[in-house]
């Protein structure tokens, strides 16, 4: 297979990270034909094939693949999540994504740096982003898509939306505990949250914490509401001791700085 | 901690740089001894390339030779090179002590050379292959101070040093090179290898807070340590130990258990196997040592972490404790909803456990700190399920005790210490378990048993927590035993007894023997005490209680103005509705004896002006209509009463609609048909029943057919008794009702009714005065039952309950049956005797009383005693038609068993004599026993 680098210019992230990510990008086509190309040119929603002369619609391509020099693996990007540095997370991310834009609604691997993205977008409260990139693994039926319509959910609460309106989104979803069993919990603590039902909710995060403990997305998710629905409750010294712990375990991350909400 | 050598010195530079200086020289030879000294050091540089240390030794030896006494510049420069390279071949060669002498050589000889600061280096890693890590930390140190290191050796010292300070475990000291290493470190693995041995200095030096931070840039080649992972732990324990819950759980959530740390090791060994599976390719800057020394570092790793392995599949490991202890801090935090989530998913996973206990206990304990009383109950019958001895079965069986009692299911508490008791014989709290189960007899009225066991438990327990409570609970179960004598010695060895210096239920105590002396019949004393009491504890709770029992005492003696005065205090200092409601109605008692009627129709529009639907509305309004009667304004006391039934008698525990109910049977009665002749009243009452019916007010609706019931005969009234059978369950009928149920319930032989009457009663109006008649016909019905012992149980339990109150007189009467069927002629003739021998039980039921003793006495075979009662019930109550004729009947028995034929003669025609006595059965068997016996003969 042909090797050829790419130089990718991050214009925005330049002060912060290596600004220059190569990669190959494999095509693989609906004919089960393969080509790997060195510089994907992208016009009007068809990759354009120089050598052959050719423009090639989205829907004639089966996936593109793409490998980069340095890549960002997912124990990186968990790594991210576990420091709960998600602004650092995007930045990264969008490195790799934002030079390849225009190829995103192709199928591909790179579904997993935007299912990353739309989490980390999430949780650095970016709802637009966050929901462009469920949005966008949802319209191309990515793998990641039942992921993407629980985040759709998800935002849905954080922007306050009516419980109707939260309900039936989830409905929606057939088995979330199957996509997700820390998510299901969370979004079920959080809808018990807003009906007041704050047994409910705690058992639900409670949940989260006991069978999903290690989970570095959802346990400090989960313990931080916790906290919420101790402070709404009155127990205010069981919420200062979350609020501790948060700070201790979270010390330059959001979770760390957002402590001070449960005080 | 044996930390391996984690940086190497590059060397692939350096060579080449003497490589090239060997080629400017442009010497080639053949022989070592004999060859020249160029071919000498051409040889050199082909062994130099070839990487060979040991072959490449004695030429430089051989060099350094020939160049001995040599000054020029050249011959200075190639001995440097020897020096430098011999030293550097001995490293290689793992000769790390004559590496070093070498190497010092040079750096002594050549001080200022362009490799002095590498040949420093090349020592200090001598040092620390040699495992001399104060030697390698004195050179790493020298190094960094030297200003004209290149970064990149500087970065390699800092390594040096760092590992050094690392491996003599000066965890402080090694931070600071491991921090600057990791701040410049531009490859991502020399980054991670520094956050790796810092994170384990930060835990060794207790600094949590760096720990943490760098713990997140470490990969997972070192999270599954068994000794990082320890260390956690340990210092979490130190954490916990502290009390300091947010920083323990965080470091107990860091440590990996079991499972994740056999992923890590299978994960790192498959990456090793492949790379062991990997052949030697030749490449610039690559040799085949360096390669074999990798592989095998490999192979040694990876034999290493099999042994690891085996050890977590075989040991026993920290995940369960580690579990518990997360648990912990969830308590500590307060945090119970996770806590007791976790405790759950601990005893159900690892049911088999040995801590699954412990999760259980815990689980328990956090439900009572919920206070989810329920839970926490079936919580503890899991635990006693499980574990019926284990660890905490004695605290978990004594808790759930008081949880039940709390909760008021009181059988349930008793069920629950009985079978902790048998289960555990030795059950550490069992003064404790004792003491609720003497409780517990005390609120079933099992006073006698509740006696005996606070007793047990004061006598056997002298230390016990509940020494003082037994002590006091001694007197209150002499108290509600009626044994009033002994309640005051009780009371007063209680109060007076030094040994309690809080004397805990002394306010209460001091007020209780004020209502034993009162039930002992010493008034002058018991009145004392309660002044005493007044004095002592003023403003307390009982106050208003004394002050009525003051009040009632005046009474007694006649002092009624006085007795108001005490009334009018007590309502004052009452704090309940209740204490208002006793001296209000105690004063209206009174105020009715002076028959000041006009003050007690003032006093309750006041009471009921102040209370409201707080206070006893039906009571108020049942004394206004009564004081209205006495004032002779009989339609208002009618109209009163009738108002209050109206308005309160849909409630079934207005209890007091009842009595007005009684009032207006009672008061019909007396006046021989008195209101209900009254049309307009009677159509009143009719339409408010229908209306009731109309509107689904069923306890209304029942009461009022009560009434009717009561004040009608004939079919009127089997159709108003109907409509009560068939018109409601016992659920919704007042007492009044429910006696009325029972009566005809028994009647009809339907047992089953009677009892729930009897039982709802019980359960709902335990104060009504009906209560009582309710009771005598549950005992009616089990002795017409043939339940001899329950009637005696019941018999006794309405004896503790009632007193001396005049229905227990016929109670006592059905257990002195009861006994006397059983065969138990002693109990029951003293129970008979009871019914002449204390006043309030003296009446109709005393010749009955003596009738039984004498056919007791009789069936015990003394017929001349017996007799003595026959004589007395026919002499004494002759009036008693139908006691004083069995009575005649018994005598005759006993004359027969005498053989005294006259005297059987002369008392039958004295039977006969009377002539309501001849008509009776008995009188009738007489008068043929009469003939039987007269003289046979013929009639002059």
């Amino acid at each position: 297979m042909k090797s050829v680098k790419t130089s990718l210019v991050v214009f925005f992230l330049a002060a912060v990270f290596s600004s220059v990510a190569e990669y190959q990008v494999e095509l693989t086509f609906d004919n089960g034909a393969v080509r790997s190309v060195d510089n994907l040119v992208i016009e009007s929603g068809k990759v354009i094939l120089a050598q052959e002369n050719l423009q090639v619609p989205f829907s004639q391509i089966r996936s593109a693949n793409f490998t980069f020099d340095q890549p960002l693996s997912a124990d990186a990007c968990e790594v991210f999540l576990k420091r709960g540095a998600y602004r650092e997370m995007i930045d990264k991310l969008n490195s790799f994504l934002m030079p390849v834009s225009q190829a995103l609604p192709i199928p591909g691997n790179l579904d997993l740096y935007v299912q990353y993205k739309m989490r980390a977008c999430f949780w650095a409260k970016n709802y637009a982003d966050a929901s462009a990139a469920a949005r966008l693994l949802q319209d191309k039926n990515s793998s990641y898509a039942p992921l993407a319509a629980l985040y759709q959910v998800l935002i849905l609460l954080e922007q306050d939306a009516s419980a109707e309106t939260v309900a039936q989104a989830l409905s929606k979803i057939s088995d979330p505990r199957q996509i997700s069993a820390p998510i299901a919990e969370f979004i079920a603590g959080r809808m018990a949250m807003d009906k007041r039902a704050y047994d409910v909710a705690l058992q639900h995060f409670a949940n989260i914490l006991v069978f999903h403990g290690r989970d570095p997305e959802w346990a400090p998710a989960a313990a931080f509401y916790e906290g919420v629905v101790y402070k709404r409750t009155g127990y205010l010294e069981s919420a200062s001791n979350i609020a501790d712990e948060l700070r201790i375990a979270y010390p330059d991350a959001d979770w760390g700085r957002r402590a001070d909400e449960l005080k | 901690m044996c930390k391996k050598h984690l940086f190497k010195v590059g060397g692939s530079r350096l060579l080449s740089g003497l490589i090239a200086l060997l080629l400017c020289g442009g010497v080639f030879a053949q022989e070592l001894s004999t060859e020249a000294t160029s071919a000498l050091l051409e040889r050199t540089k082909e062994l130099l390339k070839a990487d060979n240390p040991s072959m490449l030794l004695p030429y430089l030896e051989e060099i350094m030779v020939r160049l001995k006494g040599m000054k020029d510049k050249d011959s200075q420069e190639t001995r440097s090179f020897c020096m430098y390279q011999i030293g550097a071949s001995k490293l290689q060669m793992e000769k790390y002590s004559e590496a070093i002498a070498s190497l010092d050589a040079f750096l002594t000889a050549f001080p200022n050379d362009s490799k002095a600061s590498m040949a420093s280096l090349m020592v200090a890693e001598a040092y620390a292959m040699g495992k001399d890590w104060a030697g390698a930390e004195k050179y790493a140190k020298t190094l960094m101070g030297a200003g004209n290191l290149d970064p990149e050796r500087k970065m390699s010292a800092m390594q040096l040093l760092a590992e050094a300070l690392y491996s003599q475990e000066k965890w402080g000291e090694a931070a600071v090179p491991l921090r600057q290493i990791f701040d410049a470190a531009e490859k991502p693995q020399d980054r991670n290898a520094a956050a790796i041995m810092l994170v384990t200095c930060f835990v060794k030096e207790k600094d949590f807070g760096n720990f943490l931070k760098f713990l997140a840039y470490c990969d997972d080649s070192v999270r599954q340590n068994a000794s990082l992972n320890v260390s956690l732990i340990e210092a979490g324990d130190q954490k916990l130990q502290d009390q300091d819950y947010a920083n323990a759980i965080v470091l107990y959530r860091t440590v990996l258990n079991g499972e994740e740390r056999l992923a890590l090791y299978e994960k790192q060994n498959a990456a090793i196997e492949e790379s062991l599976k990997e052949q030697y390719v030749s490449r610039v800057g690559t040799t085949r040592s360096a390669f074999d020394a990798v592989q095998d570092k490999l192979k040694k790793t990876l034999e290493q972490n099999k042994k690891e392995i085996e050890g977590i599949k075989k040991g026993p490991g920290y995940d369960a404790d580690l579990e518990m202890r997360i648990g912990q801090c969830y308590v500590g935090m307060k945090r119970n909803t996770p806590a007791l989530t976790l405790y759950r998913r601990f005893y159900t996973e690892r049911a088999d456990h040995k801590m699954a206990d412990d999760a259980r206990f815990q689980a328990f304990s956090v439900l009572l700190d919920m206070q989810d009383w329920d839970g926490a109950v079936q919580e503890a019958y899991a635990y006693l399920e499980h574990f019926p001895t284990g660890k905490f079965a004695d605290e978990v069986s004594l808790n759930q005790m008081q949880v039940l009692l709390q909760n008021g299911k009181v059988d349930e508490a008793q069920t629950a210490g009985i079978n902790a008791l048998q289960t555990l014989p030795n059950h550490r709290f069992i003064d404790q378990v004792k003491y609720l189960l003497g409780y517990i007899s005390f609120q079933k009225i099992e006073y006698a048993d509740a006696l005996n066991t606070f007793k047990e438990v004061f006598e056997k327990w002298p230390k016990s927590t509940y020494h003082e409570a037994s002590d006091y609970w001694i007197a209150m179960s002499y108290l509600f035993l009626g044994q009033f004598e002994p309640a005051v010695t009780a009371f007063t060895g209680y109060i007076e007894n030094k040994s309690y210096p809080e004397l805990r239920f002394g306010e209460d105590a001091s007020y209780r023997l004020g209502i034993a002396l009162y039930g002992a019949g010493r008034y002058d004393d018991a009145e004392m005490i309660f002044r005493r009491f007044i004095e002592t504890y003023p403003g307390s709770n009982l106050e208003s209680e004394a002050l009525s029992m003051i009040g009632d005492l005046r009474g007694a003696e006649g002092d009624l103005d006085d007795a108001l005065v005490y009334y009018t205090r007590a309502l004052e200092a009452s704090i309940s509705v209740e204490q208002a409601n006793y001296a209000t109605f105690q004063s209206a008692k009174t105020m009715e004896l002076l028959e000041q009627y006009q003050q007690i129709i003032d006093m309750m529009e006041s009471y009921l002006a102040e209370y409201g639907e707080t206070g006893n509305f039906s009571g108020a309004g049942f004394w206004i209509g009564k004081a209205y009667k006495a004032l002779g304004e009989n339609d208002k006391a009618l109209k009163k009463y009738i108002e209050t039934v109206v308005q309160f008698g849909d409630k079934p525990e207005n209890a007091d609609v009842d009595l007005i109910l009684r009032e207006l049977i009672k008061e019909n009665d007396e006046e021989g048909g008195g209101w209900a002749s009254n049309t307009a009243v009677v159509n009143q009452l009719r339409n408010e029943l229908s209306r009731a019916k109309r509107s689904k007010q069923i306890t209304l609706a029942l009461r009022l057919e009560t009434l009717f019931a009561y004040i009608t005969d004939g079919a009127q009234r089997d159709a108003h008794v109907s409509a009560i059978l068939s018109g409601g369950s016992v659920k919704e009928a007042g007492p009044l009702t429910l006696l009325l149920m029972a009566t005809e319930a028994s009647v009809r032989g339907n047992s089953t009714l009677v009892h729930d009457a009897y039982q709802h009663c019980l359960d709902v109006y335990a104060e009504s005065e009906i209560l009582v008649d309710v009771m005598n016909i549950e005992l009616q019905t089990q002795f017409n039952d043939g339940n001899y012992e329950r009637v005696k149980e019941l018999a006794e339990e309405m004896t503790n309950r009632f007193g001396y109150r005049t229905e227990i007189g016929l109670t006592r009467m059905l257990k002195a049956n009861a006994c006397r069927l059983t065969g138990d002629y002693e109990t029951a003739i003293k129970t008979y005797k009871e019914l002449f021998a204390i006043r309030e039980w003296r009446g109709p039921l005393t010749p009955q009383a003596l009738y039984w003793i004498g056919v007791c006495t009789l069936d015990q075979g003394s017929a001349k005693e017996a007799s003595a009662f026959f004589q007395r019930v026919y002499v004494m109550y002759e009036g008693h038609t139908e006691w004083a004729a069995k009575a005649y009947e018994g005598s005759i028995r006993c004359l027969e068993q005498l053989g005294q034929q006259d005297a059987i003669i002369k008392t039958c025609q004295e039977m006969l004599a009377n002539e309501a006595i001849a008509n009776t059965p008995e009188g009738v068997r007489a008068r043929a026993m009469l003939q039987n016996l007269a003289p046979q003969g013929e009639s002059k």
